[in-house]
This record gives structure tokens, C-alpha cells and sequence, in this order.
């Protein structure tokens, strides 16, 4: 799947957040979308779900450009990790992770809804007796893993990422990185995982995207970013932060 | 220009109104909507079912009792100084089934439910899973609200009735126990007093709060104060 961003803006309530983001991700790519905080790293990621509207500018999905009417085809072909897992409290982690079979406009039987949950659970490392457990009971890094378990349930073409680690012990985090590079790899999906962790990047991305004051400020491949001039990539790379007059 | 800053306050405050109002009726409009596509979503009917109707039903009998034993009490107090404390059956009848009953259940239900729902919205908001639905390709208002909205309207009358006979009955202990009235004495003076017409505009304003409980999930207090407003404007519309 190809998703092309072209000179897209947002603002909320007047507040320019986005001032003109202009990004190609080619199919079968995995992007990692890196800033500071509050720079509007995951408003591009609810704009390439289509859960906003850019107010200048054009989204398109393999040619078509993405609206709210073409928003729930290109959805079906998507899955999602927010940054909180957002697993649904009421459910079993098998209903959260079979949610679009049991509830969506297309549904199948309970029996095949949850044998695909079961394998995407076991897809994500995750044992067969999780799948009776309430998210209440799952740690952190079980309920990031139901929540990617959801995202690939239905073999999606895209997959985006909203900070996959965050709220994670390093070593809960590592594995949480190596499974998405793992899934990503195999199932060749085009990816974009918003972050700001470097060892993310480094285990998930072929490419990296800096955004900085509403615009992409430096892109390219993975290994780029030791060379790259960039002050912030390299502060980045330092894993330490310039201030805001040293980033321009 | 200084002059004009009360009216400049007054425009404001007015639009901001008007917004509050649009928005909300648009929202009750959109939840009606999808009040057939909730069908499709029993496990959330159940749900509400159980928060609205099983869960609301013990406050919901201890307030109406209470209630009810209240009106007798100052009926009876108030009816002395006229020499009128006959009239406890009568005025305790039409008092709760035509305004308390309705109206003390409507605001019970608005501060249990209605104020459990915001909060439940506003913190599946904050965690993404109102955002979660819509990318599982599964509405948020037809999974959310049309399902507490449709057992609302069926739980509020049930409620409202079960509330009356509750208050009725909380008017009878007191007037038997500690007014000096004969038990079946009261129950017929109460049941020859009241009309069809009294059971349905409790019904009424039952199911018009019903409404107003699950449309108004930003604002507790708002749908409080919408519950009493509308509670005038039916009760005038009868009268």
C-alpha cells in the first residue's frame, strides 16, 4: 500500500500544528515519523487513518485520494497500535482482538472469529489461555501485545504504530520492536510507526521521517541518520535534545 | 467601547449557547438515528439494561419511598391549617405520579447514569478507544450511545412506575402508621382520585428524561437542569 502526503496542513482550533507535511510511503516500506513531543507526530498518524481531515493538502492511498467516504474501505485494510493499547474494557482479550468479526458490517461466526484470534494471539507470542483473560488483567506489555495481536488479525495491508513502546520497560519494549519488525518483515506490510525512541527505529524502520515546526525537516534511510547534518537527527542520534533555536 | 462590554459578554455567552444547543440536538439526532443499527449490538443493550434498570433500581425505590413519605407528612401539616388533612390520598396521588415521581427519578438516573457515562466516554476519549472503534470499521455512537439511549427510553417508564408505587406506598406507611388513616381507606380515596391521564404524563416526562439522560453526556448538571425545565414545560402543556 502507497500513501502519499502532499503539502498537507491541520490546525486545531486555530493553533497551526501541521503547516505543510508532504511524505511518500512506498508499499512494502516501514517509516518511522520521529520529533519532539507535541510536534504533531501522531495527527499524521490519525490523518493517514482518516480519523481527521487535513485542512489544506491531499492524502491518497494507492492513487485514490482518502475521505471520509473512502475512510472505512481503507480502514478494513489497516491495523492500528495506539499508544495506549485502547482495549476494550467490558471484553476478553479474544473479543477485543476478534472486535471487526464480532461487531463490524462484515461479520463471521463466533467459533471462526475466535480460532483467528487464537492465532493471532499465538502470532504475537502471547499463550492460549490469555484469550479468556479482561484487559484489567493483562501487564503492559501483554496488553501491547493484544493490541497488535487486533491490528493484524485481519491481515492488513498497512499498520500503523503510535509510539508501540511507550510506557514499557526496556526490555518489554525491545520485544515489542523485535515482534513488529518480525510481522512487518514476513508479512511484507507497509508500515508507519510514529516514535521517538531510537532503538525503535533502529529495529523497525528501512526509513526515517523528522518532523519538526509543522513540516518534514529531514528524511531518508536508517542508516542515514549517523551521517545525517540535521541538528536535531543528530541529537536524535545522541539520544539528547537541542533547544528550539539550535533545531532550525 | 468599554460601555459596550456587557452586551459584548451577553452576545458571547448567548452564541455559545446556541452552539451548546445545536450540538446536542444534532448529537440526539445522529443517536436516534442508529437507535435500529444498536439492534444489531445486544450485548451493549444487555449492558446498559443491567447499569440503567438493575443497577439505578435500589436508589431509585429508597428515594421514592422516602419521597412520598415526606409529601404525606407536610400535606398533613399544611392541610391542618385549613382543616384540610383529609386531602393527604388525593394530593399525595397527583403529586407523585404527575410531578415527584417522574422528576426524582429522572434526576436520580441523570446523577448515576448519565454521570457514569460521561465519565466512561471521556476516559475511553483520552485512551483512544472511541478511535479504536472507528479503525475496527464500527461506529462509535451506534456501539456507544443508541444502545443506553434505546434501553433508556424503555428503563426510564419502568423506573418512573416502579418510582410512584414506591412513593404511593411511602405516602400510605405514614398516613396509616403515624396520621391516623385507615389503610384501605387511603388506598381507595388515592385510587379514585387518579385518572388515566396522570399515569400517562408521568410515562411522559419518564420517557422525555429518558432522552434528555443519555443526550446530554457532556454535562451533568446541564441535563439536571434540562430534566426540570422539561418537567414545566410538559406539566404546563397538560394543565
Amino acid at each position: 500500500m502507497k500513501i502519499v502526503l502532499d503539502h498537507v496542513a491541520k490546525a486545531f482550533a486555530g493553533r497551526p500544528v501541521l503547516e505543510d507535511v508532504s511524505l511518500t510511503v512506498n508499499e512494502g516500506t516501514s517509516l518511522a515519523i520521529i520529533g519532539r513531543s507535541g510536534m504533531g507526530k501522531s495527527v499524521i498518524a490519525r490523518l493517514i487513518l482518516g480519523l481527521e481531515t487535513p485542512d489544506r493538502g491531499q492524502i491518497t492511498v494507492d492513487g485514490a485520494a482518502l475521505t471520509p467516504r473512502t475512510r472505512r474501505v481503507h480502514l478494513r485494510r489497516t491495523g492500528v497500535l495506539f499508544q495506549q493499547p485502547a482495549l476494550l474494557a467490558g471484553l476478553t482479550v479474544w473479543e477485543n482482538i476478534a472486535f471487526r468479526a464480532l461487531h463490524g458490517p462484515k461479520r463471521t461466526s463466533r467459533r471462526a472469529a475466535r480460532e483467528a484470534a487464537q492465532r493471532s494471539l499465538a502470532d504475537v507470542g502471547l499463550p492460549p489461555e490469555t484469550a479468556t483473560r479482561h484487559p484489567a488483567e493483562l501487564s503492559g506489555g501483554m496488553a501491547k501485545r493484544v493490541g497488535l495481536a487486533r491490528a493484524i488479525v485481519d491481515n492488513p495491508r498497512l499498520l500503523v504504530l503510535d509510539e508501540p513502546n511507550a510506557g514499557l520497560d526496556p526490555v518489554s519494549a525491545a520485544e515489542i520492536d523485535t515482534l513488529i519488525a518480525g510481522l512487518v518483515a514476513t508479512r511484507g506490510l507497509t508500515a508507519v510507526t510514529i516514535t521517538h525512541d531510537i532503538a525503535s527505529i533502529r529495529t523497525i524502520a528501512d526509513r526515517v521521517a523528522l518532523l519538526d515546526a509543522g513540516r518534514i525537516a529531514w528524511e531518508g534511510g536508517r542508516a542515514d541518520m549517523e551521517t545525517a547534518e540535521n541538528a536535531l537527527i543528530r541529537a536524535f542520534w545522541a539520544r539528547s535534545f537541542p533547544g528550539p533555536e539550535q533545531s532550525r | 467601547m468599554q460601555a459596550l462590554m456587557p452586551v459584548a459578554l451577553l452576545g458571547r455567552g448567548t452564541l455559545g449557547l446556541v452552539a451548546r444547543i445545536g450540538r446536542a440536538t444534532r448529537f440526539s439526532l445522529a443517536t436516534l438515528l442508529r437507535l435500529p443499527a444498536a439492534l444489531r449490538h445486544p450485548g451493549q443493550i444487555a449492558r446498559a439494561g443491567w447499569q440503567l434498570l438493575w443497577q439505578s433500581l435500589p436508589i431509585v425505590a429508597v428515594t421514592a419511598l422516602f419521597t412520598g413519605a415526606a409529601l404525606a407528612l407536610q400535606i398533613h401539616a399544611g392541610g391542618a391549617r385549613i382543616a384540610a388533612q383529609s386531602v393527604v390520598p388525593q394530593i399525595v396521588a397527583v403529586g407523585i405520579l404527575r410531578e415527584l415521581g417522574p422528576v426524582m427519578v429522572g434526576l436520580m438516573i441523570v446523577a448515576r447514569f448519565t454521570s457514569s457515562m460521561a465519565a466512561e466516554l471521556a476516559t475511553m476519549k483520552v485512551n483512544d478507544e472511541i478511535a479504536a472503534l472507528v479503525t475496527l470499521s464500527v461506529d462509535p455512537v451506534t456501539w456507544l450511545v443508541a444502545p443506553r439511549l434505546l434501553v433508556a427510553v424503555i428503563a426510564l417508564p419502568v423506573l418512573v412506575l416502579i418510582g410512584d408505587i414506591l412513593g404511593l406506598a411511602g405516602g400510605w406507611i405514614v398516613a396509616t402508621e403515624g396520621l391516623g388513616f385507615s389503610g384501605p381507606a387511603y388506598v381507595k380515596a388515592s385510587w379514585a382520585f387518579l385518572t388515566p391521564a396522570d399515569l400517562w404524563l408521568s410515562m411522559t416526562k419518564a420517557l422525555v428524561f429518558g432522552i434528555i439522560a443519555v443526550a446530554t453526556t457532556r454535562a451533568v448538571e446541564a441535563a439536571a437542569v434540562l430534566v426540570l425545565a422539561a418537567n414545566v414545560a410538559l406539566s404546563a402543556a397538560v394543565l
